[in-house]
């Protein structure tokens, strides 16, 4: 009887797993680890852990070593993008920059930087200052990805961002925000509670401080629409969770800081799916800070189905009952977060046109973990 | 794969159970066209296939899309791992995507070794490689080659094991456009080749089947010898030029696929090797007169 994949590879993603592993079981793996961007971090850490019993086959190394690979190059690149970018538009600022998510993580050296890949560069200025920065970008080749009038409007209206700007040379993509969630969801937290809890880095542009890096995080994740990548976001989460239980400071800072910016709900969601569904400990004296009432009843028994479904690990190796249904709730409870009821329907309404139109010309849209590519470009 | 029975090569084929052994990879295929499967059978023929195998490194298939153009002008999606990394093409162009998906595969993920565009031949134990662009009769001279007693190593990826130095088999159909089909049906009239798919992006698309002994030998690796990069124009003679490191370093570079993934490695590794390599730029128009030039220097 072989192990379900998805317990092998949270045990790999925790630390807690140095069983070796049958062929057929790094093959189920990979597959997994692949198809949800986990790879490069399966690989960073079997491939540096040295204390670790895992005998690896060539076979599997292979795709260890290639995943690495790309996660270095990667990285690098999004080191020098952030310079580059700083040196363009630091002047333009008021305060540091201050890099987000997934570059944050790497331009801190965070453990959640462990192969960790991203498509976007998020980065964090104030609201005066989008004016000037956007310019300043647009001058130097980045410039916006979405042409229609209806998505420019979105964002200037109802948004935290402006619309995505790519360099037109390089590619890169730019997600430039004034806030973490939508101004339209009436949750925006006082963002200067954000703006204080940055800490300098060697590169010159800012990051957050781990608490407040894990808490955006979890903010981030549970008010999401869409999980595709939502057993990648636990393994953040439980990656910046490292970071900060051994530091009792930070650990109050954490509790703090929701309490502040009114996201003690999502700090709860991250440590109760942390703990359920990616096995993850954590430790007591942090849970004890709890002062907020915790949900219970109906409401705590519709978001354990939801996310006890769609942050599981998105493979048809791993079998989830009812996943289908729980994606479509996930849906619904995210744009419900974001948007209230009568912006919701013309968004809505707006969304489902394009997807009508797509539909019938036979446009095959593929949102999931490869990047749409022509066989032209072969 | 000769040695199954038909219906016991349909069967796996369609259960995506069949895996075809490359030496390098292995390649888990399905296919829901029977134009797919027919001609994986046709051109695979002399290929290792193992069923219900406990690993493969890519499980790859060409599919009817599930939307409303599958009852109009019918498309085929390439899928990897049940993904849809690229956009449709129409129906009968299925196996080139076929073909053309599992190239990238290789070239997206499979970074273990340096992986160049570039057509892999050996004679004597000497391997050439030929990095071209589109259009410089990489294909047909690969092609003819390999169908005159060469040893086939590949038609588009030259795999090089940066701890060996040794250039790896990546033993797969040769992929032939346009005029270069009908040439070499007229020269190799006994060759293998597949069906025509017409109006591709690429033009006319055939495949050749690899030669049996290429096929047998694709886990035996082969020594560098020589890098030319071949130039076909029409009614030239043949004329052979020796190139220098630098412009060598920078087409390769121009032909890399994951070159920028080796960082310095890669780039010690190709300055290593050039110094003991024969640089060669040829333009030609007759095929076979290139083709003893090679063999006077791969048998010197």
């Amino acid at each position: 009887m072989s192990r379900c994949v998805q317990t092998i590879l949270t045990g790999i993603l925790t630390g807690s797993h140095f069983n070796s592993l049958s062929k057929s079981e790094w093959r189920d793996l990979i597959l997994v680890a692949r198809a949800n961007s986990l790879l490069p971090r399966v690989a960073s850490i079997l491939l540096s852990d040295a204390d670790n019993d895992f005998h690896i086959p060539p076979t599997a190394h292979a795709h260890l070593v290639a995943s690495i690979r790309h996660e270095t190059l990667f990285h690098n690149q999004v080191i020098n993008e952030v310079k580059l970018v700083n040196a363009k538009i630091s002047r333009a600022l008021n305060n540091k920059l201050i890099v987000l998510k997934g570059a944050g993580y790497v331009i801190a050296d965070s453990k959640a930087a462990k192969g960790r890949i991203f498509s976007d560069i998020d980065l964090l200025v104030l609201k005066d200052d989008i004016p000037k920065v956007e310019r300043a970008l647009h001058l130097f080749g980045f410039v916006s990805d979405t042409d229609s009038e209806y998505d420019q409007k979105y964002y200037r209206e109802w948004a935290h961002e402006i619309p995505p700007l790519r360099h037109f040379q390089r590619g890169t993509v730019l997600d430039v925000h004034h806030n973490i969630i939508p101004v339209v969801s009436g949750r925006a937290p006082n963002i200067e509670f954000f703006f204080e809890s940055t800490i300098e880095t060697e590169y010159g542009v800012e990051v957050l401080r781990p608490a407040a890096m894990f808490l955006h995080s979890a903010i981030h994740l549970f008010f999401s629409e869409e999980f595709t990548n939502g057993f990648r976001d636990l393994s953040d989460l439980s990656l910046l969770l490292d970071e900060i239980v051994g530091d009792v400071d930070e650990v109050d800072y954490l509790f703090e800081l929701a309490e502040n910016t009114g996201f003690e709900n999502e700090l709860f969601l991250a440590f109760r799916y942390l703990a359920r569904v990616f096995n993850k400990h954590v430790p007591a004296n942090v849970i004890q800070n709890f002062k907020y009432p915790q949900p219970k009843g109906i409401r705590l028994a519709i978001d354990d189905f939801i996310f006890g479904k769609v942050l599981a690990a998105n493979h048809r190796l791993v079998d989830v009952k009812f996943r289908r249904i729980a994606e479509w709730l996930a849906f619904v409870r995210g744009h419900l977060l974001k948007m209230p009821f009568n912006i919701l329907v013309k968004h809505t309404a707006a969304k489902l046109w394009r997807s009508i139109v797509k539909s019938v010309t036979g446009d095959v849209e593929n949102n999931q973990h490869i990047q749409q590519k022509d066989v032209k470009e072969q | 794969m000769s040695e199954l029975a038909d219906t016991q090569y349909l069967n796996a084929v369609k259960k995506s159970e069949l895996n075809i052994e490359f030496g390098l990879i292995s390649v888990n295929v399905s296919s829901s066209f029977s134009q797919v499967t027919k001609t994986i059978a046709e051109l695979y023929r002399d290929y290792k296939v193992s069923l219900n195998s406990d690993w493969f490194d890519f499980n790859i298939s060409v599919e009817r899309p599930s939307n409303f153009r599958r009852f109009f002008r019918p498309q085929a999606v390439f899928k990897l791992d049940g993904h849809i990394p690229f956009k449709p093409l129409p129906s009968a162009h299925a196996y080139p995507l076929f073909e053309w998906g599992m190239n990238w595969c290789v070239a997206n993920f499979y970074h273990k070794y340096l992986i160049f565009h570039a057509a892999v031949l050996e004679k004597n134990g000497k391997a050439v490689i030929f990095p071209a662009p589109p259009g410089s009769g990489k294909s047909t001279l690969c092609a003819s080659l390999a169908l005159s007693g060469w040893r086939l190593l590949s038609d588009e990826m030259a795999v090089l094991d940066i701890e060996t130095g040794k250039v790896l088999p990546f033993v797969r159909p040769i992929c032939l456009k346009n005029n270069s089909i009908s040439l070499v049906k007229d020269w190799f009239p006994e060759a293998f080749i597949s069906d025509i798919a017409t109006d591709t992006q690429k033009g006319d698309v055939a495949h050749v089947r690899p030669p049996t002994d290429s096929v047998r030998r694709c886990e035996e690796s082969a020594d560098l010898f020589a890098v030319v990069f071949p130039k076909y124009v029409a009614n030239s003679p043949t004329e052979v030029f020796s190139m220098t490191q630098i412009s060598t370093l920078n087409m390769l570079i121009e032909n890399a696929f994951n070159f920028d993934l080796f960082g310095h490695e890669g780039f010690e590794f190709i300055s290593s090797k050039l110094p003991n390599l024969l640089l060669l730029e040829a333009t030609y128009s007759n095929v076979d007169e290139l083709r003893n030039i090679l063999e006077s220097e791969v048998n010197n």
